[in-house]
């Protein structure tokens, strides 16, 4: 990775400029901000709407049919818990690396890990219809004597993403602590106290830096070990079916690049955003941008090779089953969303991130963008090509979303941007010890 | 109890003070060092010993441990049909051991940051020196002389000095 320019701050930087800097920016909020906040919230209060009605009037109110039973409910799912593993991604391997550049983007990609598990893990809610039976998969016992069926990747689903959603809220709060005992010291009534109370009683000895320390290095290791597990179990649910085209044993790996390599374009697309419309620009430079292109465009190239081995294989087995689901992926009906899907992930990134000349932060976001829509048509040419063509021709069917899946998924999206712009004005977005201690260390 | 609290513009100035009070027969425990960012000195003046590590295995095994025996208890009690497969078999059930094996880890790890850190913990109210933004602040508790002591801390580097009383 290229190396942080050692003139990173201006003269009169410090630990009380940088605080006032990044705090004064969580004050006030300007129009375009407040209009932001309404729009996001219309869309999601319009995306509330469509879930009641598609609970008071049944799952047939949705374009779901046999033989998709999985449609766009579950390529989101798929796509959020995929974008979740920014935060792992960069943050505890670039802290367990020991590298310096990731600490102005540390705060921001966790926070990106708990809004989007957050938003994904409400997906099989909404798949299951009625979610107010969301406890039956909880293991407890009862009077029935039933119990949820350990045995089903649906449940692994279910203890994998519980576990990785605590880890990363609490990965994200721990280096908070500190920030949240200078906000405390710097606000007044109430928010003085909530903030007060949710540092812990944070004084700053040095018994406390030893044992946060100490435990953000642990929760790297683990949080690592979860990420990675979450999206084979993701994966799993796909591959434990024998179903063409899912059953093969590349999946799991293959969920994880492609979950690392949405983490990070989501990851750019944020901090893009956030330099620009908060003024981040002293904090999140070029060289942030490039480094994290760098592995982005590592992820394009793995995911290509990766798309490449599967689909080869597929093809050279020319099993009557799975050259059907191959044929209508690449050619037919899906033919379009399959060639979008590989312009997106990888000759996009390639061009743009390849040639050094290319590479700005402008041409990066763009980049990412790609990467996202790529991904998130992978994502869709997954789940329902290979159900729509089940082995008897005769239950051959096709998938359209209605307005309810399409309400839905455009409110994810708004609750993502809505989520992060209410972060933006209650946390500082870039961890104000680390990237004082960043400048000390240099 | 009185406190004294010195204030060093560098930290290995206040990580030469304490070698010199621990020398001087205070003990590192009655020590604390305060400021706005971790103090990375090799080696750490006041390195404490920790059992972190050893709390987030042991968390690790109890909830791995006892979800896995749920689990095999559950389904030896009430067999679901499996077509011919074992009832009981790590394959089926692995990735449940594996992912609350790492609960037990996350949880054992934040219980021993709270214990260790001292962050909720009921202990007497000690006096909190302002920090400045630059620099570190020594505290030593319950020193026989504090006014020798003071000049000493002084002498050694101190840009600041004041004896302070506890809060309680």
């Amino acid at each position: 990775m290229d190396a942080i320019p050692t003139t990173a701050l201006t003269p009169d930087s410090g630990h009380a400029s940088v605080r006032a800097d990044l705090l004064g920016r969580m004050r006030g909020a300007s129009g375009p901000y407040l209009a932001g906040v309404a729009v996001c919230g219309m869309i999601v209060a319009w995306a509330l709407f469509a879930w009641g009605y598609q609970i008071v009037n049944g799952f047939g109110s949705t374009g779901v049919r046999r033989p998709v039973y999985w449609g766009f409910y579950i390529v989101n799912f798929v796509f959020w818990i995929g974008i979740s593993h920014a935060g792992t991604l960069i943050s505890a391997i670039l802290r367990l690396t020991g590298a310096e550049w990731r600490k102005p983007v540390t705060r921001a990609a966790e926070a990106i890990t708990v809004f989007c598990l957050m938003i994904g893990g409400l997906f099989p809610l909404i798949h299951i219809s009625r979610p107010w039976f969301f406890y039956w998969m909880l293991p407890y016992p009862n009077e029935r004597l039933l119990w949820p069926n350990f045995r089903s990747p649906l449940f692994w689903d279910l203890t994998a993403i519980l576990t990785y959603l605590s880890g990363s809220v609490i990965y994200l709060y721990l280096p908070l602590i500190p920030d949240l005992a200078e906000l405390a010291n710097h606000s007044k009534g109430a928010k003085r106290r909530i903030y007060r109370a949710l540092s812990l009683g944070w004084t700053g000895s040095d018994r406390q830096w030893q044992a946060l320390e100490r435990s953000m290095k642990l929760m790297a290791v683990v949080i690592l070990a979860i990420a990675v597990s979450v999206h084979s179990v993701v994966a799993y649910d796909f591959s434990m079916s024998v179903m063409p085209t899912w059953h093969n044993t590349i999946f799991a790996p293959y969920f994880v690049v492609g979950a690392i390599f949405s983490g990070i374009a989501a990851l750019v697309l944020v901090m893009a955003a956030l330099r620009k419309m908060m003024g981040l620009e002293r904090y999140l430079r070029e060289v942030h941008f490039v480094n994290l292109s760098k592995l982005l465009l590592l992820m394009s190239l793995i995911w290509g090779y990766f798309t490449f081995s599967e689909h080869l294989t597929t093809w050279y087995g020319n099993l009557p089953s799975e050259i059907r689901v191959f044929q209508i992926r690449e050619h037919g009906l899906f033919g379009m969303l399959f060639w979008t899907m590989v312009a997106c992930n990888f000759v996009i990134p390639f061009v743009l991130l390849g040639i050094s000349k290319l590479r700005s932060i402008p041409t990066i976001a763009v980049s990412s963008a790609a990467v996202l829509v790529g991904m998130w048509l992978e994502r869709f040419l997954i789940v329902v090509p290979t159900l729509s063509t089940p082995p008897l021709a005769a239950a051959w069917g096709s998938y359209a979303p209605s307005w309810i899946e399409l309400s839905i998924t455009a409110g994810t999206f708004a609750a993502m941007v809505l989520l992060y712009l209410l972060f933006v004005k209650a946390f500082p977005i870039i961890a104000i010890w680390e990237y004082d201690d960043g400048v000390r260390a240099r | 109890m009185e406190y004294v609290h010195a204030e060093f513009s560098r930290g290995e100035d206040a990580a030469a003070a304490i070698r010199d009070l621990a020398a001087a027969g205070i003990s590192k425990s009655a020590m604390e060092l305060y400021s706005l960012r971790p103090v990375e000195l090799d080696p750490a003046p006041l390195a404490r010993r920790s059992r972190m590590s050893l709390a987030a295995v042991l968390s690790a095994i109890t909830v791995g441990g006892g979800a896995t025996a749920l689990v095999y208890w559950a389904q030896r009690d009430y067999p679901l049909i499996t077509g011919g497969m074992p009832i009981n078999s790590g394959w089926a059930t692995g990735v449940v051991t594996f992912e609350t094996t790492m609960a037990g880890a996350v949880m054992g790890i934040f219980a021993a940051l709270l214990w260790e850190s001292g962050l909720l913990r009921g202990r007497k109210r000690v006096p909190v020196p302002v920090l400045p933004d630059r620099g570190v602040v020594l505290q030593v508790a319950g020193a026989p002389d504090t006014a020798g002591l003071a000049e000493s801390l002084r002498a050694a580097g101190a840009v600041a000095v004041e004896v302070v009383g506890a809060e309680d």
